[in-house]
């Protein structure tokens, strides 16, 4: 670097030295204003790069591995609150529907017993009309079945895997509603839940969706390359010049903001001020070394597609009683955050052990299935937003120049 | 005029319409006819957006009515009164077996009758029974709410399409719908948020004027340009710009607050708390709990307005639900919208604070 800036300084263009001007300031402390060089080692000997590349690894494994974590910490948290909270309650409700149950039971006695001769049609009507009655109740009841007799002695509903598929249908807002809470402070509970996992899930999505589309654009790049089927549409070039041109006025924080920083930047809006008669656009970009292709659209909607059609097999395999057209119903109903609640895996068995494995594996379905939908919108945004505003110019809504 | 000079400032300025409109803000007439298509741009825009929501929700409600309400009264209902049967088959085939009627025998067999009952009643009520038939259940507007709960993606699932086209007819409804929602959201985000820049910035300067603070209104064109342009911002551009700015121009510097679009969120909140509580007989809590859950587009559907059993005369406060949720979904637009900027400009400078540190710590070390 120190050769570049003594051998070549005449020979570049302006642009191009408040460039790497402005590299050196971000990279090399010892061009930072006011800074006092210290009297240590070399910054260039090995020990430095490899600080260096450890502290990359850390603020990388940190960035990416750690948000993972911690949103699948929340989700574990969060089941085991809700546990504790709803199982309580679970019992008290299979208690009465028990005791609906009795309550029938004891009529259907009474009339039996009050009448001294058994006519059939005399004796069906009465109990017809009780069984009846005891039908609706358990449709109120919402179909609540309690394991045995009366004697509630497994988790029920609310088990851990429940619980944690809940928690995962809470913050990714696609919100089943096959089991929800009842009592007053699971609602409470729910609230703050959501309001606080929320934003967290949505961090999550960013960034793995960003790394994610990082790692494909990467991988697509070099396949390009490697096979030379056909030559990568080239938009880096354009907003490479104008990041320059825009790097000419304007001190300090906003050059460190306008760094070629790694694969965790999102595209920021574009944020115009006016300071000092100089006026510039901030633009923030993945990554420019991975910018250079644009992945067309049907590559990634086939992703999208796939990944679904993938999980409406598995899911059909899992499910004895959902064909293919539920398992696409669901992974689609289910990706698309919507959720209804209808088809669920696992909602229909009554064995333990199938229930939890399932659920646990659509909870990992779903975590997953939103990070790859996010990378594919972040894939698809370039060209969606050209072809977009293209289509408005041509019918005459936006005028050309403008936005 | 002021809006005159402001447009023509910021025409100057920006760098959006560089060289194209700075020509034509000169003539009055020119300005005429660009306000005049500015307009027609605007309505055709946010209005007409806002119609095609409506208008493709209610073709969606018609779609399903005629998809899953003409469906024949399926094999659940069927089912289930086959059950009813057996249940009493059985229970006379108990009393008639026993010759003494023997009062503990005699409730052991029952018990066991009904538990059975109740066990299949329980998968057919997953399957979708719930003692109405499919006329009763798809009226026009559960329809309306259904199609609204697809396109938002809130999904509430108290009403889910159980034939096999209603299913595909779902998914179909969908792909087209997210992306007229998305628009949606984003036009109305726009629209609300200036509407509540312009609203606030009154209010500001009303206060100020009874105040009889000082506004920097006299300055020359590069002041109050500065001012005009960025006469409403959010507080984090606010505060980066008061460093820079001098003095004068500043004090006439009106910044929103990103705390006064969460009081619009949490008034509009209680507002639907309380309407809900009032009108559906639920508990306070119960209605809070509602109204988070769909803003929040998760759509639990254990409470759902006008769409209990035995309310099925409450139909329009359906509809009042309906257009309680797309206004919703529009004041959280506005607020990621206001808030946005905020966000990620504090984003960035904690990153680059973060770095900073890192750098600062390598550096002592290396000493």
């Amino acid at each position: 670097m120190s050769e570049n800036r003594g051998h070549h300084h005449r020979s570049m263009s302006m642009r191009d030295r408040d460039h790497h001007h402005v590299i050196h300031h971000h990279r090399d402390p010892r061009l930072r204003r006011g800074y006092i060089p210290p009297a240590g080692p070399d910054p260039d000997s090995w020990f430095y790069k490899l600080k260096e590349f450890a502290r990359k690894l850390i603020a990388f494994l940190f960035g990416h591995v750690g948000i993972c974590g911690l949103v699948v910490g929340y989700i574990i948290m969060g089941a085991f609150a809700f546990m504790a909270i709803e199982s309580e309650d679970q019992k008290r409700q299979y208690e009465d529907v028990v005791r609906v149950r009795e309550a029938t039971i004891q009529n259907l006695w009474n009339i039996t017993h009050q009448l001294n001769v058994l006519y059939p049609s005399e004796w069906n009507e009465s109990v017809s009309i009780q069984v009846q009655l005891f039908q609706q109740k358990i449709v109120q009841f919402n179909g609540e079945a309690d394991p045995g007799g009366g004697d509630a002695g497994t988790t029920g509903a609310w088990s851990f895997s429940a619980s944690f598929l809940y928690c995962l249908t809470v913050i990714t807002t696609i919100g089943y509603g096959n089991i929800a809470p009842r009592t007053v402070m699971g609602k409470m509970v729910t609230i703050v839940y959501a309001m606080v996992g929320m934003p967290l899930f949505l961090l999550y999505v960013s960034n793995m969706g960003d790394f994610l589309a990082t790692c494909f654009r990467w991988g697509y790049v070099n396949l390009c390359k490697c096979t030379c089927f056909s030559r990568p549409v080239h938009h880096g070039a354009q907003r490479g010049a104008r990041r320059r041109i825009s790097q000419r006025s304007g001190p300090g924080r906003q050059d460190l903001m306008q760094q070629q920083q790694q694969p965790y930047d999102t595209v920021a809006s574009i944020h115009q001020r006016r300071i000092g008669g100089a006026d510039y656009d901030i633009e923030l970009q993945p990554g420019a070394p991975y910018d250079t292709a644009t992945v067309p659209i049907t590559i990634s909607l086939t992703v999208m597609v796939s990944y679904m059609v993938g999980g409406a097999v598995l899911f059909q395999q899992w499910e004895t009683d959902w064909d293919y057209l539920d398992g696409s119903y669901f992974c689609f109903i289910s990706l698309s955050t919507t959720g209804f609640g209808d088809l669920v895996p696992g909602d229909k068995i009554n064995s333990s052990s199938g229930v939890e494995l399932s659920l646990i594996f659509c909870s990992m379905y779903l975590i997953i299935g939103m990070a790859l939908i996010a990378m594919c919108f972040n894939l698809m945004q370039e060209e969606v937003i050209a072809k977009v505003r293209k289509l408005g110019q041509l019918l005459g809504c936006i005028k050309a120049g403008e936005e | 005029m002021a809006l005159d000079r402001k447009r023509s400032v910021r025409d100057r300025g920006s760098v959006r319409s560089r060289g194209s409109s700075s020509a034509s803000s000169s003539d009055p007439r020119e300005k005429l006819k660009d306000c005049c298509r500015q307009f027609v741009a605007f309505m055709f825009t946010q209005v007409g957006v806002g119609a095609l929501v409506v208008s493709y929700a209610i073709m969606g409600a018609f779609a399903f009515m005629a998809i899953e309400g003409e469906s024949e009264n399926s094999d659940n209902n069927d089912h289930v009164a086959r059950l009813r049967s057996a249940c009493l088959s059985r229970l006379w085939n108990v009393t008639d077996h026993l010759n003494v009627l023997e009062e503990r025998k005699w409730k052991l067999d029952v018990r066991q009758v009904l538990l059975d009952h109740q066990q299949a009643m329980a998968l057919a009520i997953k399957g979708g029974y719930d003692g109405r038939t499919n006329q009763e259940r798809w009226t026009f507007p559960s329809a309306l709410m259904f199609s609204l709960s697809v396109f938002t993606m809130i999904g509430f699932g108290h009403l889910v399409p159980r034939t096999q086209w209603g299913k595909i007819a779902t998914m179909l409804y969908a792909v087209f719908g997210i992306p007229v929602y998305v628009l949606y959201f984003m036009n109305m985000g726009q629209v609300l948020a200036s509407c509540f820049k312009w609203f606030y910035c009154k209010l500001v300067r009303c206060a100020d004027a009874r105040k009889d603070k000082p506004l920097a209104d006299g300055d020359p064109a590069a002041g109050n340009g500065n001012k005009e342009m960025i006469g409403v911002v959010s507080s984090a551009a606010g505060d980066e710009l008061s460093d820079d700015l001098d003095e004068e121009s500043y004090s006439g510097l009106i910044i929103v607050p990103s705390t006064a679009c969460l009081w619009v969120w949490l008034t509009y909140l209680a507002v639907g708390t309380i309407m809900f509580a009032e009108w559906e007989n639920w508990e306070y809590l119960d209605a809070c709990y509602f109204c988070v859950t769909s803003l929040c587009k998760i759509g639990m559907g254990d409470f759902v307005p006008g769409a209990n059993i035995q309310a099925s005369s409450n139909q329009t406060k359906l509809i009042i639900n309906f257009v309680y949720l797309l206004v919703g979904m529009g004041i959280i637009a506005m607020c990621y919208n206001l808030m946005k900027e905020e966000i990620l400009v504090r984003l960035q400078e904690l990153k680059a604070d973060l770095i900073e540190r890192l750098q600062d710590v390598s550096g002592r070390m290396r000493r």
